[in-house]
């Protein structure tokens, strides 16, 4: 007769755990995709009157992060959420903007075209903390109305996330993704009129006083 | 023979004996848990019906002591009732964004006058009647945990032997700002500790202290009665 026996010292939950991870042996290396599908809210800033077209490229739309840490495979997806986080925060941040996918000389004052230069993350197994974290690094091209580059703008977005709140690498690394996506819209609509790149591009734009929110498209 | 009325009462016997044997069995399994719930008070409160209360989380960034999502949902939900009128973090922080974003939101209550001159922000706040604003730090943690247990399973069947015991400690300190006075109303820390136990003999019997639910409901029945003065 075989008996399969096992000890289990000082930790409650470790049968439960070395029955999961016996599991895990036997499915092989485990994958991670996680993929953002959410809404965002319209930040509640005074709009700036610089009538600006947008211009939301394939690759931003399509970023994928992918990535082998230990034998898993992580997979993060933060383009398909792209265009409803602009959608959104440019609904609170501009006056008068539009949409557009290239960029070409526009009537509207300039040009803004958001970039995910890197995206890093880590998992409490690699930090030895309690966090998934995750790092973004939007850089903004700065047009003016003739399609000519003023300058660019690096806004680095930080997320974490409790791993006591989730129950796995997946939705914590969700958590963390989100908030990284929430922090670049809080610090591009509160730091938006007074960051150096901006303020020269504002100039050359001729941003007048802010007026009352006043959206021309919506993607 | 029994008439209708006997056979409801026997039903209604049933039902009750079987309810006192759950919770028989659940006060049996539970371990004790030791609370201490301490307030300061530094001004007078009170609250009309058409004022809301909101409980934040402190998530600033040099912080390493997130508290749980579950704490902080916990004691909203025990604090709104008919009196006090509670948002959810979600629906408040969404409301309110960009301005209670981990890296953006106030640290102190001195932040308070200033942000509150944000145009947009007064005027939203206004009309969510918001009144005050709860922050809460803390965690439960694990202090010390002993024993030993052994399961096996054979073609014969399986069971499991021996004893664990751990021990949580929960410690939580909730500060209420008025955004009326626009200062800091008072401090209520929420103290708890508890020894759980599973013994084993075949099957495992798990009698956990419930830690963070004793924080929580000491919490909010503390904050309740500060709120309400």
């Amino acid at each position: 007769m075989s008996t399969f026996q096992l000890t289990v010292h000082r930790y409650p939950s470790a049968p439960w755990l070395v029955m999961a991870s016996l599991l895990l042996i036997g499915s092989g290396c485990a994958s991670n995709r996680i993929a953002l599908d959410t809404d965002f809210p319209v930040p509640l800033v005074t709009p700036s009157s610089m009538r600006v077209a947008i211009v939301l490229t394939p690759e931003l739309q399509s970023y994928v992060h992918s990535e082998k840490v230990r034998r898993s495979d992580y997979s993060i997806n933060v383009g398909a959420v792209q265009k409803r986080l602009f959608n959104r925060l440019a609904q609170g941040a501009f006056a008068t903007h539009v949409f557009t996918s290239e960029i070409a000389e526009t009537n509207y004052d300039g040009l803004l075209v958001p970039n995910i230069s890197e995206l890093q993350f880590a998992t409490p197994s690699q930090t030895r903390t309690d966090y998934y974290e995750v790092w973004m690094r939007y850089r903004f091209d700065l047009y003016d109305d003739k399609a000519v580059l003023l300058g660019s703008w690096d806004l680095p977005a930080y997320g974490k996330a409790n791993q006591a709140n989730y129950s796995n690498d997946s939705q914590g690394l969700y958590a963390a993704a989100l908030a990284a996506c929430r922090d670049m819209a809080a610090m591009f609509s509160l730091n938006f009129t007074s960051a150096q790149p901006l303020k020269i591009w504002l100039s050359a734009a001729g941003e007048a006083l802010p007026l009352e929110n006043n959206v021309d498209a919506m993607p | 023979m029994n008439t209708p009325l006997q056979k409801l009462m026997n039903c209604i016997d049933h039902i009750a004996l079987r309810s006192s044997l759950v919770a028989l069995a659940a006060a049996l399994l539970s371990g004790c848990v030791t609370a201490t719930v301490q307030e300061v008070r530094e001004r007078a409160t009170g609250i009309n019906a058409s004022d809301a209360v909101v409980v934040l989380g402190r998530r600033s960034r040099p912080s390493n002591d997130e508290t749980e999502i579950d704490f902080i949902n916990c004691v909203a939900e025990n604090l709104d009732n008919k009196v006090i009128t509670v948002f959810t973090e979600a629906e408040f922080v969404d409301a309110t964004f960009p301005w209670f974003e981990p890296r953006t939101a106030p640290v102190s209550a001195n932040e308070l006058p200033a942000l509150l001159e944000e145009p947009l922000l007064a005027k939203q706040l206004e009309q969510l009647g918001l009144r005050y604003v709860v922050w809460i730090q803390g965690q439960t943690k694990r202090v010390s945990q002993a024993g030993s247990m052994t399961c096996g399973v054979s073609p014969g069947g399986g069971g499991c032997f021996g004893f664990l015991t751990w021990e949580n400690d929960a410690s939580y300190e909730a500060s209420i700002w008025d955004t009326q006075e626009q200062r800091t109303a008072g401090r209520i820390s929420s103290d708890a500790a508890g020894t759980s136990y599973m013994p084993a003999l075949v099957v495992p019997i798990p009698i956990i202290a419930r830690v963070q639910q004793n924080a929580c409901t000491s919490l909010s029945n503390q904050l309740e009665g500060f709120i309400l003065n």
